[in-house]
C-alpha cells in the first residue's frame, strides 16, 4: 500500500515537473494580468493618480455616458462596425470566386496561391509603409491617374482605404482554406448536378457554396472577432493621436487612453468591454462548431444503429 | 516512376476556351495587383527622391535624365534611420529566444498532457485551453499593467516572457503526440528510460516536422509584432525592426527612404517564405482546420 502511495506521488510529481512552466506562466501572465486590469478598472489609477482610489462602476458609466470626456467612444465603436461591414463581405465574397476559379482545373493554381500569400508573410508595418507610400498625394495611385487625392487624410476616403489593404492582405490565406474546403466537396455532385444540365454558375451556386458553408461560417465568426480587434494598421499610418476621425476604431482609442492620456483605469475598462463582446462571438462560435460535431456524431450512431437492424 | 492517368482529350470548343481565357484573364490580372506593390516598392527604393518626383508613373528605375540607373543612397541613409545594428540584434535576440523556450517548454507541457497521467490533468487542460484563448489585443493593456507591475517594461524581457508560451502550439503538439505509437515509448520504459528522457530522446524526434512549422510561424509571428513592443518599450535602443519601421514612417523621411526601410524589414521574412513554402503553407493550414 505504501509503495503503492509513494509511486501514486511519484507520477504526480513527474506530471506537474513537465506543465510547471506552463502553470507559471499561466498564472503570472495570464491570470494574474486579467485580474490586475480587473481591479484597475474599478479605480481611477492614472499616471496622473498614481495613488488609485476605489471608483466602482464609474468607469464604465463615464465611457458609456459621459459624451464630454469619451466623445469617441460610441463613434469608434460605429467606425469598427462599418470597417466590419466594408471588409467581411468583400472578404467573402472575393475568396469564394478566387478560389472557385482556381478550383476549376487551372494550370498554375499553386504560382497563384503563392503570389497572394505574399502579403501574409509581409511585416505588417512594412505593408503598411507600402500601402502608405502607394496612396500618398505623390505615390503610385495619384501617379497612374494623374490625380492628387490624399487618400489616407481624407475623411471619405481613409477608412476604405484601410479596410481595401484588409481585404488585399488576408485574401492569400482566405483562398488557401476555402480552396481546401472546396475540394473536400464530393466530385459525385458535381457530375450529378452536370447530368442535370447545370453550368458551370449553377454548380457554384448550388453544390459549390452549400457544400463550403462551415467555413463560410468559420471565416465569418472569425471575421467579426478579428474585426473588433482592429487598429494596429491605423496605429502604424497614422500614429496614437490622428485628426482623421474616420479612422479611430475601438482598439484605437483603447490604444490612445494608454499610450496618449495614460489613463490606466479607462483603457483597463476599455480592454473588458472589449473582451466581452468577443466573449459572445466566440462563444457562438463554439456552438457552432459543437453543433457540426453532434450532427456528425448523430448520424454515424444512425448509420451503425441501421447497419446493425440489416444484420438482425 | 509516376503513372498518369489516362484521359480522354477534353473536347475543345469555342466556349471553353473563352472560359479558360476569362478565368486566366483575371487571376493573371488579379496576380499583378499583388505584384505590382511590391515591385513598385523595391524599384522606387533605388530611385534618387528628385527622379522620382520628375518622372510621371513608371516601373523602371529611372534617374532624372530618364536613363537606367540603380541608386543605394535611400538604404545608406534607412540604415542609420532604423538603427539598423542594434536593432537587428534586439530582433534576433527576441525571436531566438521566443522560439527556443516556446519550442520546449509547450512540448514540455503537451507531452504531459498527451501521455503523462497526474492529478485533474484534463481540468487543467481544459482551463488553460479556454482562458489562453483571450486575444492578444485584450490583453494588451492587462499585460502592459503586469510588467510594470514586475518592473520589466523597458527591456527585451517585456518581449519575451509574455509570450512563451501559446496555447495553439501545445494543443497542435499534443494531437501530434497523441499520434506517436505508444509501443516505442512502452519499450524505452522497459530499458528503464526516465519520462524526459522519453520525450526529449524519443517522442520529440518524431514530431520533427511540426516542430519545424510551428518554430517558424513562432520567429515569424516575434519578428513582425508591433503593438506590444511599441506600446511596453519607450527606449529607442530597444526597438525592434518593426517599431523601428513605424518610427521611421512617421518621422518625415523621402518617400524612397521609407519605401527602402520596407524592403530591408520585409525581404526576409519574404525570402524565407519562398524558400521554407511548404512548410508555411502546411503550418496555416493546421492552425486554421484545428485552431
Amino acid at each position: 500500500m505504501k509503495a503503492y502511495t509513494k509511486q501514486l506521488l511519484k507520477r504526480n510529481a513527474t506530471g506537474y515537473a513537465f506543465i510547471l512552466p506552463l502553470l507559471i506562466y499561466f498564472i503570472v501572465f495570464q491570470l494574474a494580468p486579467m485580474i490586475i486590469a480587473l481591479v484597475i478598472s474599478f479605480t481611477d489609477y492614472s499616471l496622473a493618480n498614481l495613488d488609485p482610489s476605489f471608483v466602482g462602476f464609474d468607469n464604465y458609466i463615464e465611457l458609456f455616458t459621459n459624451k464630454a470626456v469619451y466623445q469617441n467612444f460610441w463613434s469608434s465603436l460605429l467606425t469598427t462596425f462599418l470597417y466590419m461591414l466594408l471588409t467581411v463581405p468583400t472578404s467573402m465574397i472575393l475568396t469564394l470566386i478566387v478560389s472557385a476559379l482556381l478550383n476549376s482545373k487551372i494550370k498554375g493554381e499553386k504560382f497563384f496561391k503563392t503570389i497572394f500569400y505574399i502579403p501574409s508573410v509581409t511585416v505588417s508595418v512594412a505593408m503598411m509603409v507600402m500601402w502608405k507610400q502607394m496612396l500618398a498625394p505623390d505615390g503610385l495611385i495619384n501617379q497612374i491617374f494623374s490625380s492628387n487625392i490624399d487618400f489616407l487624410n481624407n475623411e471619405s476616403t481613409a477608412l476604405v482605404m484601410i479596410a481595401l489593404m484588409s481585404v488585399w492582405g488576408g485574401l492569400g490565406y482566405n483562398v488557401l482554406i476555402m480552396l481546401s474546403a472546396m475540394k473536400n466537396i464530393d466530385p459525385s455532385l458535381y457530375e450529378a448536378a452536370e447530368m442535370d444540365g447545370a453550368g458551370a454558375f449553377q454548380k457554384f451556386l448550388y453544390v459549390t457554396v452549400p457544400g463550403v458553408m462551415p467555413t463560410i461560417f468559420f471565416f465569418l465568426v472569425t471575421g467579426l472577432i478579428s474585426g473588433f480587434q482592429v487598429g494596429e494598421q491605423m496605429v502604424i499610418i497614422y500614429g496614437t493621436a490622428t485628426q482623421v476621425g474616420s479612422v479611430r476604431t475601438y482598439v484605437y482609442e483603447m490604444f490612445y487612453q494608454m499610450r496618449e492620456m495614460s489613463n490606466f483605469s479607462v483603457a483597463s475598462a476599455m480592454s473588458y468591454f472589449l473582451f466581452a463582446i468577443i466573449l459572445v462571438f466566440t462563444l457562438i462560435q463554439f456552438r457552432l462548431q459543437n453543433a457540426d460535431a453532434i450532427k456528425e456524431r448523430r448520424m454515424l450512431k444512425k448509420i451503425k444503429r441501421e447497419a446493425a437492424n440489416e444484420k438482425n | 516512376m509516376k503513372k498518369t492517368k489516362f484521359r480522354f482529350p477534353a473536347r475543345i470548343n469555342g466556349a471553353t476556351v473563352a472560359k479558360k481565357t476569362f478565368i486566366y484573364v483575371v487571376l493573371i490580372g488579379l496576380c499583378l495587383s499583388f505584384i505590382i506593390p511590391y515591385f513598385w516598392m523595391l524599384i522606387t527604393s533605388l530611385r534618387t527622391e528628385l527622379a522620382y518626383n520628375s518622372t510621371g508613373f513608371t516601373l523602371l528605375p529611372l534617374d532624372e535624365q530618364g536613363h537606367l540607373s540603380l541608386f543605394f543612397g535611400n538604404y545608406k541613409e534607412a540604415f542609420t534611420a532604423l538603427n539598423l545594428g542594434q536593432v537587428l540584434l534586439n530582433t534576433l535576440i527576441v525571436c531566438v529566444a521566443n522560439t527556443f523556450l516556446n519550442l520546449f517548454l509547450n512540448s514540455l507541457a503537451a507531452y504531459a498532457f498527451a501521455r503523462l497521467k497526474f492529478f485533474a490533468k484534463n481540468t487543467i487542460f481544459k482551463i488553460i485551453l479556454f482562458s489562453m484563448m483571450v486575444p492578444g489585443t485584450v490583453m494588451l493593456v492587462p499585460n502592459f499593467l503586469i510588467c510594470d507591475y514586475l518592473g520589466i517594461t523597458d527591456s527585451l524581457f517585456a518581449l519575451i516572457l509574455p509570450f512563451v508560451m501559446s496555447v495553439y502550439n501545445i494543443f497542435l503538439l499534443r494531437q501530434q503526440f497523441l499520434g506517436v505509437d505508444k509501443g516505442i515509448e512502452e519499450a524505452a520504459r522497459i530499458e528503464g528510460a526516465g519520462p524526459f528522457r522519453i520525450y526529449l530522446r524519443i517522442v520529440l524526434p518524431l514530431v520533427k516536422p511540426m516542430m519545424v512549422v510551428l518554430g517558424i510561424t513562432t520567429f515569424m509571428w516575434n519578428y513582425g509584432n508591433y503593438l506590444w513592443p511599441y506600446i511596453v518599450n519607450v527606449d529607442p535602443n530597444l526597438r525592434t525592426l518593426a517599431t523601428s519601421l513605424a518610427e521611421l514612417t512617421g518621422s518625415g523621411y523621402d518617400l524612397t527612404v521609407q519605401l527602402a526601410g520596407a524592403v530591408i524589414v520585409s525581404a526576409p521574412m519574404i525570402i524565407v517564405f519562398f524558400i521554407l513554402q511548404k512548410y508555411i503553407v502546411g503550418g496555416t493550414m493546421e492552425g486554421a482546420v484545428k485552431g
